[in-house]
């Protein structure tokens, strides 16, 4: 019967069609991956910078929730630390990395906004502090309780010692107070806070029997030190305009496991990335939570 | 006294008297470095507060527990956490016993790890409390991030023989170094399958593919992984034929285990097995009988004998020839070696095998003279 053979042909055209829809729509969506994140910055676009240390760097646009892809894995490296800052006239990303391959040489690397490698210099270095006004990178030594000075503007260049903590022993986060020209660096085993004076090269403790210090992030409008301590599970906060500051808890926001990176936007809300559930964190000045951002349901997309 | 100080002086007497009744979040916890051949494990108390209730099952399987005097300390082995900056953070509980007026307390504990030792279960001293101080000692994992392997590959020297054509399964032995910690093994990186193979992969046993499995403390075991290879027997039989010099294997198998202790960081073995190619015993005597063939032409070709004598003397050469592989092939069998003109040959390969054929073409009749050097006594006679 010409109805039958019609609807036999037709249902076979329309099998073809769903299956070949399928497949559009398997390719156009990107697969989904577990983001942890190790390390946060913002950039001037109020975008929030990832780093995975074995994926690579993501962009996070807050305002879409779109997440892209800037770098695509370190090879045989793992990125430790990240700071955002505008050197030579250009938005760049610095990541500390270390090598995954025995006898491989630990590195400081320089990327721009489009992913690509800009700059390298050899060293073994954590933390990582930048000083756009000065085109300086500082950086905790990940060998020794050193801290180190960089040339932003010769890749390359040698690092030079700028002091020793003698008390330390493993430094993590470092940041840079622009204002009065200081360095806060953790003490990452100790849970103690180092205010340095790169000028003279005095060192005090500042903070003392925290956790953890994963990482440090710096308000310098209201003086503010945020301190992500993933072994105490919370963010604290340091009022620098205290003399001898007592480290409150900001947040100990359950959802929060394992807080690794922090980063302040523009609107003084600080981001704050767990790497235990590969969550994004916003909250708000006194600490509430104002936005959770899922990674692993995000795809990431090609930076265009 | 005068009228002033008097409301004060009270005041400070009766904070005096209620002081005790105060719980006092001052509890000091600290544990003993661990020092051993190698290096040594360091702790760091941080971080200390009240809590109100256990946050851990205290009958858990991994839960530790040390009883002093007027605390019972626990250590939830299972928030053993690996730090962004290489130290292992654990977390501790202590609970007054009755009559104790401390709050229950939870503690960060730092570990930094110094030197290279293998992981493993140890009694750690431990100081606690605040006045007296009540000393004991807890059992916690300890790690580090310089150690030498924990698992291995003991006896992979000798090169696996695998018969052309065909394939095989090789039995994988591994080994625990640890003395009282199991091993998982998590993950694969397979062998990379090179031109000379059709198939190489390493399987768990009963398995289509690789599935996790442990290896217990100081456990060793060789029924768990196969190393399932299949050569082209083309591209291994050229193997065979040109071996790398002063090499008995012909390729190498090499595959990542990705394994780790309970708590502690993943870490991966290195297997390398060693492959001989060992084509199929007729075919070792198809290469005499043309190496004899071969040899045989020679003399012929020069002039140094006739050609109304070459198939006899050719018979006799192909004759010796296969008699000095078989003699070849039990000396080595028996771990003696088969010298041919002062030259150590294999018999189970191709190449030697066609040479042998070859010298005893070139030799002819002669080559009777020559297999009665090779057996051992019969040139005496």
């Amino acid at each position: 019967l010409p109805g039958r053979h019609f609807v036999r042909t037709a249902s076979v055209l329309l099998g073809f069609a769903a299956a070949g829809l399928l497949l559009l729509v398997s390719e156009a969506e990107p697969a989904r991956i577990g983001i942890e994140p190790a390390a946060l910055a913002v950039l001037e676009s109020g975008n929030i910078v990832i780093l995975d240390s074995t994926l690579g760097l993501f962009q996070f646009e807050p305002r879409s929730g779109r997440l892209l892809r800037m770098v695509d894995r370190f090879g045989p490296f793992e990125g430790i630390d990240m700071a955002a800052a505008r050197v030579n006239g250009s938005e760049s990303l610095f990541v500390t990395l270390v090598s995954r391959a025995p006898g491989g040489l630990p590195r400081m690397v320089r990327f721009n906004l489009q992913g690509k490698q800009t700059g390298l210099w050899n060293g073994w270095f954590s933390g990582i502090a930048l000083d756009p006004k000065g085109q300086v990178a500082y950086l905790a030594g990940g060998q020794n309780p050193e801290i180190y000075s960089l040339n932003l503007k010769k890749p390359g260049s040698l690092a030079v010692r700028v002091t020793r903590i003698r008390d330390a022993s493993t430094l993590g986060p470092i940041v840079f107070h622009p204002q009065q020209r200081l360095l806060y660096v953790g003490d990452a085993v100790r849970g103690v806070v180092y205010e340095v004076t790169p000028a003279d090269r005095t060192v005090r403790a500042l903070v003392t029997k925290m956790g953890g210090l994963d990482a440090l992030c710096l308000d310098p409008v209201t003086n503010r030190l945020y301190v992500a301590d993933a072994s105490a599970e919370r963010i604290w906060v340091v009022n620098l305009a205290e003399k001898a500051p007592k480290p409150k808890t900001f947040s100990s926001h359950q959802g929060i496991g394992e807080p690794l990176g922090l980063a302040l936007g523009a609107d003084r809300t600080l981001w704050v990335g767990d790497y235990e559930d590969g969550q994004l964190f916003q909250l708000a000045q006194d600490g509430a939570v104002l936005r959770t951002v899922d990674l692993a349901r995000i795809s990431p997309q090609r930076q265009p | 006294m005068s009228d002033a100080l008097r409301p004060w002086s009270v005041a400070l007497g009766c904070f005096f008297l209620i002081l005790p009744a105060l719980p006092c979040s001052a509890l000091d916890l600290e544990l003993s470095t661990v020092k051993m051949p190698g290096g040594e494990f360091r702790f760091h108390t941080n971080f200390s507060e009240p809590i109100n209730a256990l946050p851990i099952e205290i009958n858990g399987e991994n839960v530790q527990v040390a009883k002093t005097p007027h605390y019972t300390l626990y250590a939830d082995l299972d928030d053993i956490r690996f730090t962004k900056y290489g130290f292992f953070r654990y977390k501790l509980y202590a609970q007054p016993r009755p009559g104790v007026e401390e709050p229950l307390t939870s503690f960060v504990v730092h570990g930094e790890p110094v030197g290279s030792f293998l992981a493993q279960m140890v009694g750690v001293d431990f100081a606690l409390g605040v006045d007296p101080v009540d000393q004991k000692q807890i059992t916690l994992p300890i790690f580090s991030l310089e150690s030498p392997g924990y698992l291995e590959t003991p006896d992979l020297t000798e090169p696996e023989e695998i018969e052309l054509p065909g394939e095989k399964e090789i039995r994988l032995r591994i080994k625990n170094r640890l003395e009282k910690l199991p091993v998982s093994v998590t993950g694969i990186r397979q062998p990379s399958p090179a031109s000379v193979w059709k198939k190489v992969r390493i399987l768990v046993k009963d398995s289509e593919d690789f599935r996790e499995f442990e290896v217990a403390a100081a456990a060793e075991v060789d029924d768990v992984l196969i190393l399932k290879a299949v050569p082209d027997s083309t591209m291994a039989l050229t193997r065979a034929l040109f071996p790398r010099s002063g090499k008995s294997e012909h390729e190498r198998v090499t595959a990542y285990l990705e394994y780790r202790t309970p708590w502690g960081i993943p870490k991966s073995l290195e297997i390398k097995v060693p492959v001989r190619f060992v084509p199929w015993p007729p075919m070792l005597f198809l290469a005499v009988g043309i190496g004899a063939l071969l040899g045989s032409f020679v003399p012929v070709l020069t002039n140094q004998s006739r050609r109304s004598r070459w198939l006899r003397a050719f018979a006799a050469s192909l004759l010796t020839a296969v008699l000095a592989e078989l003699i070849a092939i039990l000396l080595v069998q028996h771990d003696s070696e088969f010298r041919l003109l002062g030259f150590v040959l294999d018999p189970f390969q191709l190449l030697p095998a066609t040479l042998i054929g070859f010298f005893m073409g070139l030799l002819g009749f002669k080559s009777l003279e020559a297999l009665k050097r090779v057996i051992p006594g019969f040139s005496d006679k």
